[in-house]
């Protein structure tokens, strides 16, 4: 069935060439037409010009003559009297016949003619009794006939002439009318002869059109033969109803057919291994809106061929064919495995490194934690000055030690990707007067004097991840602090425009950095010249750590130094600003604030004996009440029978955890079930906090906990971040409020970035962990993975993965051993529809690609 | 070729043998003659001619024409012998023939151009035997209306009338 389009342009080709045949067919109509016309005209003239009509009419006066000498001759006896009679009746009917002859009609209209004739006539009339009567009464008559006769030849003349004169005109009037329709007849053919010669060069030029392209088209189609024949892709071409019409050459080597085998077969039953959708017998493959594909094709002996599909639609006449590209993917395949093989390995090296580097850290981190708390302790014992001395360098060596291990800890995790950036709500002025305080007294040390200012517009609301934004900023004034001896410190923040970015600037009026070090300085383990390493002291992984901070918030650090003048950092920070209310902090321990003016009941529930100790002299010095808790059960019952003002939780504890142990108290009926409970722990992943929320915490102390941060948290001057309002997630599987929160923050790119690396390694720790399944009790590294998993979890938002995690690690550390192998039996499950959640957002999110 | 002229011969004998027979065959003349041929074969009519009324005319044959012409008012009904009837008669060869008219008005008329449709030699106009004043005797006539053949000027030429006589031109 022809297409509408092609239908109305076959009619109007039919109506053009209807046209062209019905102009040609007038043309001749009017030709024939004119020729006839010209023809009766020509027998018309004829007809009148005859030399008949002439010798007619010249006759009637010769007539009338030889009556007169008949009439003469009959007087003197010469001849008979029936001459005479005979003469007369030659002259009538010659009058009769000028009188009605229908080739005298033209003269009939001449008045000469007309009266001349009526004389005739009248002389004819009178003289015919006498011709019609007896012989005597004729001859008798004789010479009156005669001289009437002669009378009469004037008019037989004059009726001649006019003849001449009439005849010549309509004579000349008809040729001109015969010339005239002979030119329109002439113009009329050569008209026809022009259109038919156009028609011949049209006819012609299609001619030559048509032997070009059809020149062209066998170049083309040998050309496409060529190519075809020669592609290195399978082409099979088959029919609407998926028998092949065409194989090439590398089809036949691709899938072990000859050609000839190929031809006519269902491609479907030759060449798919059966059950893809796409392709059916008896049917064209099912090509709405695919693109590429991949698919498993079978080779004749069987083999099974992964390949790479794509197919196009053509119509070739009225027949639809489709053109199937097939791109053996085995190699790739093979290469791809073995690509992924290697960069596994390579990454489970590198990751073991880091691994180690952190597991190190972290327990180098616990012993001198106790150190450095015992420290404290016995400097508020009574010492000798010179005891106190040591036990000042032993402090200060302590406090130093924790500080490298701290940065090592944190260039590894910023390395692993396990510092992700967690945003949240974050005001500026708390935290800038936070990092001030936190430096004021090494500054005071240097005769320094420290001040910042906060944006003219007054808004300090970001949306920002404040702990690494602290960090960067405890590490830039830290810096300034330590190489400025008697100057100035300043920390500024000023928002560039209405939507950022903001810019915070750490100026100071030290010694300033040389133009050859600016760019060293932030790489790692960078201490310039020996003779400030002596004033200072630190492991050169300060600004390293900053610039990775820095990178990973998109955000670009400037440095202008000259030295002895002083050094300039800044911070160019892409951060939503927020409206500038107070952040909401529903929890907002009143008995914390009130902790400055009254003595608080502190339950402390620590496993750790050394941390146990310390916890309760710093409290106890503090004026506080303080009752201890070895493990988390322990905490929970002594909560239940006690109202407690504050309560300070170790997260990680055998048996059950600080967690669990929030989340039992808060959700119990216990007397202290609305005492606000604080975190304490040495690893808490950012991501973390978001749980420890959910378990009814409202703020974390980070480990090792020194009496001025313990003094703070109580006084509620420094919250590790602000909580947001934990979601009702368990039911669901993806939050995509997170995840478009993260999007929003981050940006596409960046957020991709990250969820891509997350689902990596998510897919992988799933792996192992589900690999695993058997392995009873689970090792540390288990337990490591299966924790940061969750974290990062929680921040994308995969809330089913994390519920199931949580149940996981919890059911290990109960040692629930068969709860936590029926639990971890779901996680890949679990993780698959977490993964096609993610693939569907994906997809909406962003632009629908091929397939690579 | 004896044969064939033995054979020539005999037909034109028999030819002439039949003429002769139908000339003896024509009836007595009762009426004014109206037509004479002359310059016929002389040794098949007395004197080479032949005279011809009315009676003998029919005799050998009529033929009507309903025509106009160039000459008359309206359309006319004309009776007469078919001139070809009368040459065949007559063993008239392809010769040419002169028309005379009584006022000594001639043509020369090709025998072989007498059809079996065309002219006849007209002597009744609508039932009338046309006298002189009438164009008669005869009047040589065409059925003009029957075809735009017979409307030219030789046709014209042809249609003689106060035809009296026919010469052949042997």
């Amino acid at each position: 069935m022809p297409q509408p389009a092609q239908f109305r342009l076959f009619l109007m080709r039919r109506a053009r060439l209807a046209l062209v045949v019905a102009a040609l067919v007038a043309i001749l109509a009017g030709i024939s037409w004119l020729g006839i016309d010209v023809m009766r005209q020509i027998n018309q003239e004829s007809e009148s010009r005859s030399d008949n009509a002439q010798w007619a009419l010249s006759q009637i006066e010769a007539e009338l003559l030889y009556l007169m000498f008949a009439a003469d001759a009959a007087q003197h006896g010469t001849v008979s009297l029936d001459t005479v009679r005979l003469r007369y009746d030659i002259l009538y009917s010659r009058l009769e016949t000028l009188r009605v002859g229908r080739v005298f009609g033209g003269l009939r209209e001449t008045a000469t003619y007309i009266e001349g004739i009526g004389r005739l006539d009248a002389f004819m009339n009178r003289q015919l009794p006498f011709i019609d009567g007896a012989d005597d009464a004729l001859r008798a008559h004789l010479p009156a006939l005669q001289s009437a006769a002669h009378a009469m030849i004037g008019d037989a003349r004059s009726i001649a002439l006019t003849g001449v004169q009439v005849i010549a005109a309509a004579s000349d009037r008809r040729r001109a009318e015969v010339a005239n329709s002979l030119i329109v007849a002439g113009a009329l053919s050569i008209f026809l002869i022009a259109v038919l010669a156009g028609l011949l060069v049209l006819l012609l030029r299609l001619l030559h059109f048509n032997r070009l392209r059809s020149a062209e088209n066998l170049a083309t189609l040998k050309h496409l033969d060529a190519v075809v024949a020669t592609a290195q892709d399978a082409l099979v071409t088959v029919d609407a109803m998926g028998r092949i019409v065409d194989f090439n050459q590398a089809a036949c080597q691709t899938f072990g057919h000859s050609r000839a085998e190929a031809i006519g077969a269902d491609m479907a039953d030759l060449l798919i291994v059966p059950g893809q959708s796409l392709f059916a017998h008896g049917a064209a493959p099912d090509i709405e809106g695919q693109g590429r594909f991949r698919i498993m094709a079978r080779h004749q002996d069987g083999r099974i061929i992964p390949a790479e599909v794509s197919i196009s639609r053509m119509t070739a006449g009225r027949e639809t064919l489709f053109v199937t590209f097939l791109r053996d993917l085995t190699a790739q395949l093979a290469a791809e495995d073995a690509l992924v093989a290697a960069r596994d390995k390579a990454l489970a090296g590198e990751k073991a490194k880091a691994d180690l580097l952190v597991v190190m850290s972290h327990e180098i981190r616990t012993p001198l934690n106790g150190m450095i708390g015992t420290i404290e302790l016995l400097d508020s014992t009574d010492l000798q000055p010179q005891q106190r001395d040591y036990l000042r360098i032993m402090a200060a060596s302590g406090r130093l030690l924790m500080h490298h291990v701290n940065d090592v800890l944190d260039v590894a995790r910023l390395d692993s990707g396990k510092m992700p950036f967690v945003p949240g709500p974050v005001d500026l002025a708390d935290l800038m007067r936070e990092v001030i305080e936190n430096q004021r007294p090494a500054s005071l040390a240097n005769g320094n004097d420290l001040t910042f200012t906060l944006p003219e517009d007054g808004r300090t609301m970001v949306e920002c991840d404040g702990a690494q934004l602290r960090q960067v900023l405890l590490n830039l004034v830290g810096n300034a602090v330590k190489f400025t001896h008697n100057g100035k410190i300043s920390l500024e923040v000023a928002h560039a425009g209405p939507n950022g970015p903001t810019e915070i600037r750490v100026r100071d009026s030290g010694i300033g950095i040389p133009p050859a070090d600016q760019e060293r300085i932030f790489d790692d383990f960078v201490t310039l010249d020996a003779s400030y390493a002596r004033s200072t002291s630190g492991s050169g992984l300060g600004l390293g750590i900053v610039r990775r901070i820095v990178h990973q918030m998109g955000s670009t650090l400037a440095l202008d130094s000259q030295k002895d003048r002083g050094s300039l950092f800044t911070i160019s920070l892409p951060l939503r600003i927020l409206a500038n209310a107070a952040p909401a902090l529903p929890d907002q321990p009143k008995a914390a604030n009130n902790a400055g003016t009254s003595k608080l009941v502190v339950l402390v529930v620590e496993d750790n004996e050394f941390n146990q100790l310390i916890m309760h002299e710093m409290l106890v010095r503090d004026g506080h009440e303080v009752t201890q808790a070895r493990d988390g059960g322990e905490g929970i019952a002594l909560a239940q029978a006690r109202r407690f003002d504050l309560i300070l939780m170790d997260i990680s504890m055998p048996g059950i955890d600080g967690l669990q142990a929030a989340h039992a108290i808060r959700s119990g009926q216990g007397a202290s079930r609305q005492t606000p409970i604080m975190a304490m722990t040495a690893h808490a992943l950012a991501e973390e906090v978001a749980r420890y929320r959910a378990a009814g915490m409202v703020a974390v102390l980070m480990k090792p906990i020194t009496r001025e941060a313990l003094k703070a948290a109580i006084l509620g001057a420094a919250f590790e971040t602000a909580l947001a309002e934990p979601e009702a997630t368990s039911a669901i599987l993806l939050d995509r409020k997170v995840l478009g929160a993260l999007i929003s923050d981050l940006g596409h790119a960046k957020s991709r970035k990250l969820l891509h690396k997350f689902r990596l390694e998510a897919a992988a720790t799933v792996g192992r962990l589900t690999a695993t399944l058997a392995v009873a009790p689970p090792d540390q590294t288990m337990i490591r993975d299966l924790h940061q998993l969750a974290g990062s979890a929680g921040m994308f938002g995969a809330c089913g993965l994390q519920t199931l995690l949580g149940q996981v690690e919890t059911a290990w550390k109960t040692g629930a051993l068969a709860a936590a192998g029926s639990l971890l039996a779901r996680l890949q499950a679990v993780w698959q529809a977490t993964e096609t959640a993610y693939q569907e957002d994906a997809e909406a999110l962003a632009q629908p690609s091929s397939l690579r | 070729m004896y044969l064939f002229r033995l054979g020539l011969s005999a037909v034109l004998s028999l030819h002439l043998l039949a003429a002769q027979a139908q000339d003896l065959a024509l009836p007595e003349l009762t009426g004014p003659v109206i037509l004479t041929v002359t310059g016929l074969d002389p040794q098949a009519f007395a004197g080479g001619s032949i005279t011809l009324d009315v009676g003998r005319l029919q005799a050998i044959g009529t033929a009507e024409i309903a025509t106009s012409s160039i000459w008359t008012e309206g359309t006319h009904r004309y009776k007469g012998v078919m001139l070809r009837d009368l040459l065949d008669f007559l063993a008239i060869g392809p010769f040419n023939l002169r028309f005379h008219a009584l006022n000594d008005y001639r043509v020369e008329f090709p025998s072989v151009e007498a059809t079996a449709a065309a002219p006849i030699l007209a002597y009744e106009m609508d039932g009338t035997a046309m006298t002189v004043r009438d164009k008669g005797p005869i009047w040589v006539m065409y059925p003009f209306d029957d075809s735009a053949e017979y409307r030219t000027d030789t046709t014209y030429s042809r249609s003689i009338w106060q035809l009296d006589r026919i010469d052949v031109l042997r």
